[in-house]
């Protein structure tokens, strides 16, 4: 099952498990029938949060750190007040740098040594990790230049085209 | 609660959609272009906008460079030269050509604007999955007669390459042509030089001088023809041959370009080197097989 599967299943689930305990929003259009009772449904906002809430959670279980943290970055928009948010984006934060340090300096010593595939994967994981990466980004690009240059600029010339 | 903007900050907005409005039209609303709703449809998992049902629009990409713990995404650059009737290794028949636009149009590729790619490729601005530009060399007037119907027929993008020397006369095409081609606004075009001759082929007893000379005429004067011809502005070159040297790439870089494109086949990456960009050659008598292998659209790698 993929992660975007799992959740929307999971939130299904809670979804209808809210519905019997959130107070509609203010100028919803509660059905008027006397026949059923009206049945309260969760506002706009707290089905997105419970949406994103899973999706965070799926995400840290994939340690996918990098699209956990979006969905938690997320979160504490919508629920300002919510410390539990601002704690999963602060320790997110930290796994993150945690685990590109090491990464990095890797990377950098591949690069040094001339092995270009092994600073080339390193640099991308980094990145796989924190997509904000800049240095990573564009090591990665003057890597792609030199190689490029060295495959491709001293070739004999093309034929006819 | 009322349609519109619930919450805001710099990376997100929180919107419940009106009762008239799209993706298209949150997308050319909040992130300044119909083009941009595919990073609504895939951040929320939808595939329409309704109204009641609240959606998260990232302000700031999510994912600039197309990577995940399985790969990263890669953009193919098709690269045709003239359709016509009959088929050689620069010609190929129409139906072959329908054909192929057919399958990107049937298995969810998303074809590109060129000049979308320099600010996929400075990280700043995401390309939809399956992404794939579409360019001809020369100008040569099949590209009017046969193969702009049919990208228009799927709305496809696609830029011409054109060589100078060779329009207004013969089999290149006409200005009025050039034109009512810009006017559809699918079609861009750029410069594939002014007389085709190879950039990296000293000539007999040229000194270093000339050769700049030559070279910078090369890039220059296609701009400028373009330029006055066409309302576009020229920033891409695509070497004739495909064919560079260091004496070409810094000429191009002084001249203004800011992509350079190669017949060197292969996807490209957020990171490939823009003045050296990798461009498949379809040749005439392609099989649909060989087609598909040029769509490499993602490199699959462990990235964890």
């Amino acid at each position: 099952m993929s992660v975007r599967t799992f959740v929307r299943a999971t939130a299904c689930v809670i979804g209808v498990v809210l519905t019997g305990c959130v107070t509609p929003p203010a100028g919803n259009d509660a059905p008027s029938s006397s026949a059923t009772k009206a049945s309260p449904v969760p506002s706009a906002t707290e089905t997105l949060e419970q949406r994103h809430r899973e999706r965070a959670l799926a995400y840290e279980g994939e340690r996918n750190w990098a699209d956990a943290l979006v969905q938690w970055e997320l979160l504490t928009l919508l629920k300002p007040d919510a410390a539990e948010y601002r704690d999963a984006v602060v320790a997110t934060r930290k796994r993150i740098r945690a685990a590109t340090a090491g990464l990095s300096k890797a990377a950098e010593f591949a690069r040094r040594q001339g092995n270009l595939d092994q600073a080339t994967l390193l640099y991308l994981r980094v990145l796989n990790l924190d997509r904000e990466d800049s240095a990573a980004a564009q090591a990665l690009r003057d890597i792609d230049a030199e190689r490029t240059q060295r495959a491709y600029l001293n070739r004999p010339p093309r034929g006819i085209m | 609660m009322r349609a519109g903007v619930i919450a805001r900050n710099e990376r997100f907005m929180v919107y419940l959609p009106r009762a008239e409005d799209t993706l298209a039209s949150v997308a050319r609303e909040f992130l300044g272009s119909e083009r941009r709703a595919w990073e609504i449809t895939q951040f929320n998992d939808i595939a329409a906008a309704s109204p009641g049902q609240a959606i998260v629009i990232p302000l700031r990409p999510v994912n600039a460079l197309g990577i995940s713990a399985n790969g990263y995404q890669t953009v193919p650059i098709l690269c045709y030269h003239r359709l016509g009737p009959r088929t050689s290794l620069m010609v190929m028949p129409r139906e072959t050509f329908a054909a192929q636009m057919e399958y990107l149009a049937r298995n969810n590729y998303n074809v590109i604007r060129l000049a979308d790619l320099p600010d996929f490729l400075t990280g700043k601005l995401p390309l939809p999955p399956r992404a794939v530009a579409i360019t001809f060399d020369d100008g040569h007037v099949s590209s009017y007669q046969y193969a702009y119907p049919i990208l228009q027929k799927h709305g496809f993008a696609a830029t011409f390459f054109l060589y100078t020397d060779f329009l207004g006369g013969g089999e290149g095409l006409s200005w009025a042509q050039i034109n009512d081609m810009s006017k559809s606004g699918l079609i861009d075009f750029q410069s594939h030089s002014k007389s085709h001759t190879n950039l990296i082929v000293r000539q007999a007893g040229e000194s270093d001088q000339r050769y700049r000379e030559r070279v910078e005429t090369e890039l220059r004067v296609p701009r400028g023809v373009i330029e006055r011809n066409v309302p576009v502005k020229v920033t891409h070159h695509a070497f004739p041959y495909g064919d560079a040297n260091p004496v070409v790439l810094e000429r191009l870089t002084q001249t203004g370009h800011q992509l350079g494109l190669t017949v060197n086949p292969g996807g490209n990456a957020f990171f490939a080197y823009p003045l050296m960009l990798r461009r498949t050659m379809i040749f005439g008598g392609a099989s649909m097989e060989s087609f598909r292998l040029a769509l490499q659209v993602f490199h699959e790698t462990n990235l964890r």
